[in-house]
């Protein structure tokens, strides 16, 4: 079935309704006696102008379904699509970024049980070498360390991803509203808004860029307020 | 000296927990959020690391409550978060955070700010 645009569906939808009031006008304009009087086929045939009005309103009407049965039939396909949007892709992606989010974990968790297991056996060197090798093991060591600092991209990533992941949700959530506005039997009660659920549990600005700028700034407002604060004792 | 490191990601209590193994620090315990940390806290603690954004309680939260605690009015408290909005550390430091770490972060700063805490910092609580 064709859809038409809202505002062209109230223009026609007003149209038909003026039609409509015209034909009543035209229905209210005829006295009781011409209806007893043709009712006993007495009377002369009924002015023309009384008949169009009839079709008219007949027209008016088939008009006027028409319209609300295509306006109907367009609501129905855009319930679908959000629909098939609301819950099923947009939850999908998201399922996946948790699927990420819970990947890197793990990951992260076993490349720091591996970093553990080789500083043990650094310091295991370091001992049974007696001396040697000194500089060596020590560059391991702190390469080791390096390695286990930059695990810190996991934290940063995973709020990165929670946040993608509550903005998704939040999307998900006013499709559905709007779904409901349509079809209020076929959407089921909706969840508390994903994104108030986790707000705190995130930084939606966390970033593994410009961490030495960023800690600059921290710095210059730490000791602002500190001297601040001193000056004021 | 003993730390407490409360932090919700797993990942990170282990990085600072071993970066503070490495400069000396070894006696250390651990909470997810700032409510587990308000149950474990004692008077025992020396410092403490604490992220920002947690479930439960934040740990911006979980700074206020230490402070109004008598037993946690003093206790140096160094902040480790992604957050580095001028505004958000504004915040921390008023709910009375000593210093301030923005992740990801090196060693070398852990160390610094931790003997900065250590050499007397007082914490600003307004």
């Amino acid at each position: 079935m064709a859809t038409q645009p809202p505002s062209d569906l109230l223009y026609d939808s007003e149209a038909a309704l003026r039609l409509i009031d015209t034909a009543l006008d035209e229905l209210r304009d005829v006295s009781p006696d011409s209806v007893e009087s043709r009712a006993r086929g007495l009377a002369a045939a009924p002015p023309p102008v009384r008949l169009v009005g009839l079709g008219t309103v007949t027209r008016v009407l088939a008009h006027a379904y028409a319209d609300v049965m295509g306006a109907l039939g367009s609501l129905r396909d855009t319930r679908a699509a959000l629909e098939r949007v609301a819950a099923d892709r947009l939850k999908t992606t998201n399922d996946r970024l948790l699927e990420v989010s819970s990947a890197t974990e793990v990951a992260a968790t076993d490349m720091l049980d591996g970093i553990e297991r080789s500083l043990a056996m650094v310091d295991t060197l370091a001992a049974s070498s007696a001396g040697h090798d000194a500089t060596t093991i020590a560059s391991l060591r702190e390469e080791l360390f390096r390695l286990m600092g930059c695990m810190q991209f996991q934290d940063i990533t995973s709020q990165q991803l929670a946040f993608a992941s509550s903005m998704l949700s939040d999307m998900e959530q006013r499709l559905v509203d709007i779904a409901r506005l349509f079809d209020t039997t076929t959407f089921g009660e909706v969840a508390m808004d994903p994104t108030e659920q986790m707000q705190g549990h995130f930084d939606s600005q966390a970033s593994t860029k410009n961490a030495e700028a960023r800690q600059a700034v921290a710095d210059e407002v730490v000791n602002g307020m500190t001297d601040q604060d001193n000056g004021n004792r | 000296m003993r730390f407490l490191v409360i932090d919700d990601s797993a990942t990170m209590r282990r990085i600072i927990v071993n970066s503070l193994q490495r400069i000396g620090y070894a006696d250390c315990v651990e909470a997810s959020d700032g409510a587990e940390a308000l149950r474990v806290f004692s008077s025992e603690i020396g410092v403490i690391i604490t992220d920002w954004n947690m479930p439960t309680m934040t740990g911006v939260d979980f700074v206020r409550a230490l402070r109004e605690r008598p037993d946690g009015k003093t206790v140096p408290v160094l902040m480790v978060t992604t957050r580095s909005i001028k505004q958000d550390i504004v915040e921390a430091v008023q709910a009375g955070v000593n210093n301030y770490i923005v992740k990801p972060f090196t060693p070398q700063i852990l160390k610094e700010k931790i003997d900065t805490l250590l050499s007397g910092q007082p914490a600003i609580v307004s």
